[in-house]
């Protein structure tokens, strides 16, 4: 076993342990920060991909911001009186059950029988030339005026974030 | 992988620390509680009532448009890394990308949800 493979283990192992503790956890604070831990493997286990960029996203957006967001809704929603016991059991756990393993078994059949089934490591199809990293081509992607790019789709991304701010405005205060 | 191997290693690196420190203390420090020490707060005002009350929604507005900046400091990642070959027009780029979330920016300043009341 190399030690790329040793590594996936263990961000696999501590990955699925955070996300049980996340449904699993009585205190819903701590399910939130379990959470954290869970975005953050989740990026590991992207740059184990070398999808540096999606990692970056990951850490940034997912682990700091949108993790922060839910606590504040958490504090906001909390009823009031001290109980413990915020995230309590569920009765309908067995449908929940039933779910996840339909769902795991058609995600486990998709990925290995579709023809976009994972690329074989080491082929040289899908694999970026020497040189240029995830990064660097996303940017060409994104920004480059000479080669195919989604410049006007990345202007038109500004627009959309404008009308979340003035949303978020208008909705979140009072006068 | 290659590239990313010293990524791994750090964390490692940083993780081994903080443990480290951590037991560390716990085996040679002096344990001496005293109830104010074993406080959740050692010094300042005195709690008079637990926060039973919910949360001001500021805090989520705060939230929400921290998200936005964060979005928009994200896509910079790539056009940075790009600007020495996009020259110019990485910077007009840049700057019409901004100049539509100035008028976001103008707007929530004027607003005045950067004050807290």
């Amino acid at each position: 076993m190399d030690l790329a493979t040793l590594i996936f283990w263990i961000i696999a192992v501590i990955l699925v342990g955070s996300a049980l503790m996340v449904v699993g956890l009585r205190n819903i604070v701590h399910s939130a920060v379990a959470l954290i831990l869970l975005f953050a493997m989740a990026a590991g286990i992207y740059v184990l991909l070398d999808a540096e960029f999606i990692a970056i996203v990951q850490i940034l957006i997912y682990a700091g911001a949108v993790t922060i967001l839910i606590l504040f809704a958490l504090m906001l929603t909390r009823i009031t009186g001290q109980q413990s016991r915020t995230n309590p059991t569920n009765k309908q756990w067995w449908i929940a059950l039933v779910i996840c393993t339909l769902l795991g078994v058609s995600i486990i059949y998709a990925a290995t029988t579709s023809p976009h089934a994972v690329a074989t490591v080491g082929s040289d199809s899908g694999q970026l030339p020497a040189g240029i990293n995830n990064v660097v081509r996303i940017g060409q992607l994104l920004y480059s005026p000479t080669q195919y790019s989604f410049v006007l789709p990345f202007e038109i991304a500004s627009l959309v974030l404008l009308v979340a701010i003035i949303g978020a405005i208008v909705i979140g205060r009072e006068d | 992988m290659a590239t990313t191997l010293p990524i791994f290693i750090m964390v490692a690196l940083a993780i081994l620390f903080g443990v480290l420190v951590m037991v560390i203390t716990t085996i040679i420090g002096p344990k001496k509680p005293t109830p104010e020490k074993l406080a959740p707060y050692e010094c300042g005002m005195q709690e008079i009532a637990a926060p039973k009350r919910r949360f001001p929604v500021k805090y989520l507005l705060t939230g929400m448009l921290f998200i936005v900046f964060d979005i928009e400091i994200v896509s910079f990642y790539p056009l940075a890394i790009l600007m020495r070959q996009l020259k110019v027009f990485g910077l007009i780029e840049l700057l019409v990308f901004l100049l539509i979330l100035m008028v976001g920016y103008i707007y929530v300043w004027r607003k005045g949800a950067f004050t807290w009341e």
